[in-house]
């Protein structure tokens, strides 16, 4: 028997076993018998041993290039680098499945473990919806897209992975996109298992504030990755083409951004608790969504929906976790009533709404451009497609008018806003608003787009250094410190509030880089050999072209030597790559001078052999590299945040320390 | 090898039905009950502490007027009063609870 056959039989007992949680959960719980929650708990640690095992059995299939496995023959080759043969795990529907199981395994694990002890309440009925989720996919594994199906017969080699995945971005990419999307699981088991017990106060909210950061930050990291995987591989010198599979990524993060702001409200006064459910409900179908989306096909065309089963399936799941989410919203109706009302249109809990309605409107925006070809096909059978310019046109008021709030919110006042309130806190703010406007204005910026970034940018950036600065100034009174420990103080104690305001201006940044792409500068150029082309600052000249072998591909380089002014010359070599492998595959590998305000982008369109002569795109993009930075200060201010000690750290620390020294007392007293 | 590993991947699979079955089996040997409330009610008196550490920063930093900071801080400290109450009791409840004996 070979030994990956116990892959096959590892799926079925985690089938088994999240069955036997998914059912014992509820019943358990209802009762409240310690016996039945306890193994209903332990079947969620079961369950993640067989996937775990599931899941190293198919990678040891890749690494050991065992062809006899169809899953293995059809996504790795011999020549492949083992890097990637280990990364080619989740090339396909079936591998990606078992990695979002596998990433669920470790989520409900952790979920359980912290939270059996703390809410033992919600903690049986979370684990039987984690459970519930996780025998979907083992489900759809077992039955439909199984990894471990054994070919009769061994091929001397597979057929490779796509080449456009073979790179280091892409490799981390969906881990990370995956770890946003299964990530919002635990938030929504918690939700549900909120209505089962009709406990709807503040406490699961405050239980999963953290669960919730957790898959928003990966969901960004994971954005970013792919975003910069698009712009350094596919080679049309952009980073958001609105591709289904980009707006699928991007969805849940615009309404996981909504919920992240609208707990605060039900946290602090009570509202919003519907809408929370709501939110958190449509987060996790629309990672469900995302997860079908990106490996089914559907978009393309509705025929890929229905030759096979595997659509039925996700829906049937959709339309029964939606469903459910709303029968059980019914049921609590009563309970899920705010405890206040909205006392004023001037006050953080309106702008926080406005904030949800923006983040909401622009998700709902993608979806219905992303979804409307598939949509307009099934009912009409013709295929209406609507492109960047829909996406780009809708979405850009709102994201400016995002912006304008993303400077008000962390400001204005709870309840209702004072006239006195709204002149100290947004006469500075507003002062630099306008300056960097009318500055904008004067140094020939005339895009409205462009103008709105730079004065909302700025005024959100001056709201973060006056919230910095008085924070700071209350704290050097009350500890009588200097300001240096005070800011360190004042940020260490609100980690959550400040670690915010970072991901503001974090924000801010990626905004600036995104209006860049108004100011794009192209040439499209056919070069031979001594040839030499301008592009915005830049000289290039093309100096002939080299061919050369990677492991697993042939690729001719194009030699190009840059000149910006009297600077030193710099060489750009962008490739085009054949693999013989991989379905004779070719694939753009672009060249990037990135700066700090411009990006020169070169890509090799074709060559000639024999002539030298080249086809070049030159693309001069303002502004790319903040993108990145702006991502970056976003992912350290949400690790800021995170790093928020749980309550009562300090007391239970101090528990700790006073039981130790109580110990030690005894036993010094015997001796 | 081949069958020493499928034998040993077998033994993982029923250690992982084991693991969920175990309780069963073996029996609770935890009060949950009490403890389980306890917890929560400290969870809340924390959560409670906190919210009113950032009140006095949101006052201090202009965003409540003094009449709302006033209305919310006396609200929340007398959540935190009622909660410690709740735990005083119940912790002299667990602590006259009697041991259920292991098994």
């Amino acid at each position: 028997m070979s030994v990956y056959r116990l892959g096959e039989l590892a799926l079925w007992v985690g089938l088994g076993l999240a069955l036997y949680g998914a059912v014992l959960g509820h019943v358990g719980g209802k009762r409240g018998d310690p016996r039945l929650v306890e193994s209903a708990l332990r079947s969620v640690f079961g369950t993640a041993v067989c996937v775990a095992f599931a899941y190293l059995l198919l990678t040891l299939g890749f690494l050991n290039d065992e062809f006899q496995l169809a899953y293995v023959a059809d996504n790795a080759s011999r020549a492949m680098p083992p890097w990637y043969k280990a990364t080619a795990v989740w090339g396909g529907m079936e591998g990606s499945m078992l990695l979002w199981a596998l990433i669920l395994a470790g989520y409900s694990t952790a979920a359980v473990w912290i939270h059996r002890r703390r809410q033992p309440e919600l903690a049986p009925h979370a684990a039987a919806v984690l459970q519930t989720i996780m025998a979907f996919f083992l489900g759809v594994m077992v039955f439909s897209s199984r990894p471990f199906v054994m070919l009769d017969f061994t091929p001397p080699d597979g057929l490779g992975l796509n080449p456009l995945l073979q790179n280091r971005w892409m490799a981390a990419h969906p881990p990370s996109l995956y770890l946003g999307y299964v990530g919002w699981s635990v938030p929504f088991a918690f939700a549900m298992a909120a209505l089962v017990r009709g406990r709807l106060g503040a406490d699961w909210i405050v239980a999963m504030r953290k669960w919730a950061l957790v898959p928003f930050l990966f969901l960004t990291i994971g954005n970013l990755m792919g975003s910069h995987w698009a712009y350094i591989e596919l080679g049309w010198g952009g980073f958001w083409g609105w591709d289904p599979v980009e707006n699928s990524a991007i969805m849940p993060w615009f309404l996981g951004a909504a919920f992240v702001h609208s707990i605060m409200i039900q946290e602090k006064r009570g509202m919003l608790k519907m809408w929370n459910i709501g939110l958190v409900t449509a987060v996790f179908s629309l990672t469900i969504l995302g997860t079908f989306v990106t490996r089914s096909g559907i978009i393309e065309s509705v025929h890929a929906f229905a030759s096979t089963d595997i659509g039925f399936i996700f829906l049937g799941f959709l339309a029964a976790v939606v469903g459910t989410a709303i029968a059980l919203a019914w049921w609590r109706s009563d309970l899920l009533r705010s405890e206040n009302r909205l006392e004023s249109y001037a006050s953080r809990e309106s702008a926080f709404l406005f904030n949800n309605l923006l983040l909401v409107g622009i998700g709902f925006a993608i979806w219905w451009g992303t979804f409307f070809p598939f949509i307009s096909e099934a009912v009409t059978g013709e295929r209406i497609s609507v492109g960047p310019p829909f996406f780009n046109q809708v979405n850009g008021p709102l994201s400016i008018a995002l912006l304008l709030l993303l400077g008000i919110g962390p400001v204005i006042a709870w309840r209702k806003a004072s006239r006195r309130n709204l002149q100290r806190n947004f006469r500075i703010p507003l002062a630099v608003l306008a300056v960097a406007g009318v500055a904008a204005v004067a140094l020939g910026l005339r895009q409205w787009y462009a103008v709105s970034v730079v004065a909302f940018g700025a005024f959100v950036a001056a709201t973060v250094v006056q919230e910095l600065w008085r924070g700071t100034r209350a704290r050097m009174r009350s500890k009588e410190v200097g300001p240096g420990p005070a800011l360190v103080g004042l940020i260490g104690r609100n980690r959550r509030r400040y670690g915010g305001y970072i991901v503001h201006l974090g924000v801010v940044l990626v905004f600036a880089g995104v209006a860049g792409a108004l100011f794009v500068t192209e040439r499209a150029v056919r070069m031979r050999p001594g040839d030499e082309v301008d592009v915005g600052p830049f000289t290039v000249l093309y100096r002939g072209t080299d061919v050369e072998g990677g492991p697993n591909y042939t690729a001719t380089v194009a030699n190009l030597t840059i000149r910006d002014g009297d600077g030193e010359p710099r060489r750009m070599r962008p490739e085009r790559r054949f693999y013989p492998t991989a379905q004779e595959q070719v694939t753009t590998e672009v060249a990037i001078w990135s700066r700090l305000f411009e990006d020169l982008y070169a890509v090799l369109e074709s060559y000639q052999p024999g002539s030298d002569v080249v086809d070049v795109t030159l693309l001069v993009n303002p502004m790319v590299l903040w993108i990145w930075i702006g991502g970056g200060v976003m992912v350290f201010g949400m690790l800021i945040a995170l790093s928020t000690p749980p309550p009562g750290t300090r007391r239970r620390r101090a528990a700790v320390l006073e039981a130790r020294r109580d110990r030690s007392e005894t036993r010094a007293a015997g001796a | 090898m081949t069958a020493l590993l499928v034998l040993a991947g077998l033994w993982l699979l029923l250690g992982a039905v084991w693991l969920a079955a175990y309780p069963l089996i073996a029996g609770d040997r935890e009060r949950r009950g009490s403890t389980g409330q306890l917890r929560e009610l400290e969870a809340e008196k924390d959560r409670l502490v906190q919210e009113l550490h950032e009140l006095e920063l949101d006052r201090a930093t202009g965003k409540l007027s003094e009449e709302d900071w006033r209305d919310l801080d006396a609200r929340l400290k007398s959540r935190a009063v009622e909660a410690m109450r709740e735990i005083d009791d119940r912790s002299r409840s667990v602590a006259s609870e009697p041991r259920t004996p292991p098994g």
